[in-house]
């Protein structure tokens, strides 16, 4: 039976007089994989925002175990299980890989227990992430792809039960990206996180992914399966002209 | 990490021989050492490892100073220091809650502002309350008490930057220098640690005021609020380097010695060797003094190596 984990209702952001994100609700439950897409500006990023604490949302609720989260800081969704990754990879470029995993465990991972033994200790998320050999450099020494899967092992030491990831798969080649598909899978169905994952290419997202929600100028027009998704008006609407979904 | 503690305890116990062997003129120029070492080291703590940086040294030191010239006389020595420190900790609790959330310029800007905010508030406290500006203090400990209290604070000041770097307070401050949002998202809860940094380095501050007030026999103001005492701390951390554990240390010791040995006779001589090393340290040096390894000194001989040959 799987678990209600965030329940997001009725999420408004404002920016002056720009609506980002318009009364936008959703629900996540344990073990689900979620895409999240939408043109550029739909508010996917704002929406990852306001349900990670980045953001404070001008309205609405965020309920985690029957607490409303929103206007609380990130360090406190971090420790209610929330975490994420950004989408230029903000690691920690002067320290070590090992120490940059090593800091999620020290802060929100250090109150939760490990759901698996892969989120143990430092070394079996680098494991986890393919980064074990590199361990020893410095953040800024390693490929963009592998700071990316860096952002991960980061974001997986804060041992979280909600994980959102914004544009992993962003600039790498179709090897890298089937690679990142594949670990994104057995994050879900080894360790049970449910992943929301924001990704630009629509058609790479919807082979994967069992739901999807579709967010168009800040409003959310679709929550379904990609299959139901793709047949529905306003959705081809939206996209006119973008043949991904054609 | 154990070799720092060791070196600590060295250069303490050859710190605590001085007064059996030198004068009164040297005891004095130890004391402007230890007393920049404490202000540079404690200042490093926070503001090297989140790079916020703070104008307010001159304000905790003064709070010390005035806590002291106002207890000296009904309290024990020791006391006077510590409460010297919580008054000044105290203020930087208040005055980190309200200026904390800002980076960058804004907070140096605001916390000199603070700093000229609060010496006009005593200035003026003392005119209308008091009724006069300055404070002689008249019974004080002597120069050997003063020297010890000093190298106290010095060391303590120094073994607490050593111990904040190893601990998960330290790991926490240096997340938010790299990246506050990032740690904040990892789960660091970023206003606490910055406002209990902010305190700790005021504490530092606070008790060094505390113990210089009875060295000046009369403070006012303009004395012990004097914003200068917080540009040279801020100064020395960054050419020693305020990342590193020994730069503000060494960097503390060679200024002091400059500034007693050429501020008298050539007060402008003093404040332009101030200026070109800060200058030299920026171009060439930007992590500080501390950072100098020996592939540094090799990398700059090598390229002049390359040119002559």
């Amino acid at each position: 039976m799987a678990e209600r984990l965030l329940d997001a209702r009725e999420v408004t952001v404002r920016f002056g007089g720009l609506t980002a994100v318009d009364a936008v609700s959703a629900t996540f439950d344990t073990g689900e994989l979620v895409g999240i897409i939408g043109p550029n500006g739909a508010g996917k990023t704002t929406f990852f925002n306001a349900i990670s604490g980045v953001i404070a949302p001008t309205a609405g609720a965020l309920r985690m175990d029957g607490r409303d989260l929103a206007g609380q800081g990130p360090h406190r969704f971090a420790a209610q299980g929330v975490a994420r990754t950004f989408q230029t990879p903000r690691v920690f470029a002067a320290m070590r890989v090992r120490d940059n995993v090593d800091f999620g465990l020290q802060f929100a991972g250090r109150h939760r227990a490990a759901a698996a033994p892969a989120l143990a200790d430092a070394g079996t998320i680098l494991a986890l992430i393919g980064l074990e050999r590199h361990a020893a450099l410095p953040a800024a020494a390693i490929t963009p792809a592998q700071q990316r899967l860096l952002e991960i092992g980061m974001a997986l030491a804060t041992r979280p039960r909600l994980l959102l990831l914004d544009e992993v798969a962003a600039g790498l080649t179709e090897a890298e990206v089937e690679a990142m598909a594949r670990l994104i899978g057995r994050l879900r169905g080894e360790l049970g996180l449910a992943v929301v994952w924001i990704e630009h290419a629509v058609a790479t997202l919807l082979r994967h992914v069992e739901r999807v929600l579709v967010l168009h100028q800040g409003r959310k027009i679709a929550d379904a399966a990609p299959a139901e998704v793709v047949r529905n008006p306003e959705v081809i609407d939206a996209y006119l002209g973008d043949e991904v979904l054609a | 990490m154990k070799r720092d503690a060791i070196l600590l305890a060295l250069l303490a116990a050859g710190a605590a021989l001085l007064p059996a062997l030198v004068g009164e003129f040297a005891l004095s120029l130890a004391m402007a050492c230890l007393m920049y070492v404490a202000l540079a080291s404690s200042w490093s703590v926070f503001c090297g490892s989140t790079r916020y940086l703070s104008l307010a040294t001159s304000a905790f030191f003064g709070i010390g100073a005035y806590a002291s010239a106002l207890t000296l006389e009904q309290l024990p020595w020791p006391v006077v220091i510590a409460l010297g420190a919580a008054v000044a900790a105290a203020v930087a609790l208040v005055m980190g809650a309200a200026v904390l959330h800002l980076r960058g310029t804004y907070f140096a800007v605001l916390t000199f502002g603070m700093t000229e905010l609060i010496r006009h508030a005593v200035t003026y406290f003392e005119k209308q309350v008091t009724g006069t500006v300055g404070r002689v203090l008249a019974v004080v400990p002597d120069d050997r008490t003063v020297y010890f209290t000093l190298l106290a604070i010095a060391a303590g000041a120094v073994a607490t930057a050593m111990a904040v770097r190893r601990s998960r307070f330290g790991l926490a401050l240096a997340g938010i220098g790299a990246d506050e949002q990032r740690a904040q998202t990892l789960g660091v809860p970023t206003r606490w640690v910055k406002t209990l940094g902010f305190a700790l380095t005021a504490a530092f501050a606070g008790a060094a005021g505390a113990a210089m007030a009875v060295r000046w026999t009369y403070i006012d103001p303009v004395t012990v609020f004097n914003p200068f005492i917080g540009f040279q701390t801020v100064l020395i951390a960054l050419i020693g380097g305020a990342a590193t554990l020994w730069g503000p240390v060494a960097a503390a010791v060679m200024f002091s010695v400059l500034a007693e040995t050429l501020r008298l006779q050539l007060p402008q001589a003093y404040m332009m060797a101030l200026g070109l090393l800060l200058i030299l340290s920026v171009m060439y040096l930007p992590d500080g003094l501390g950072s100098l390894r020996r592939e540094t000194l090799r990398g700059w001989f090598a390229a002049r190596g390359g040119r002559d040959g």
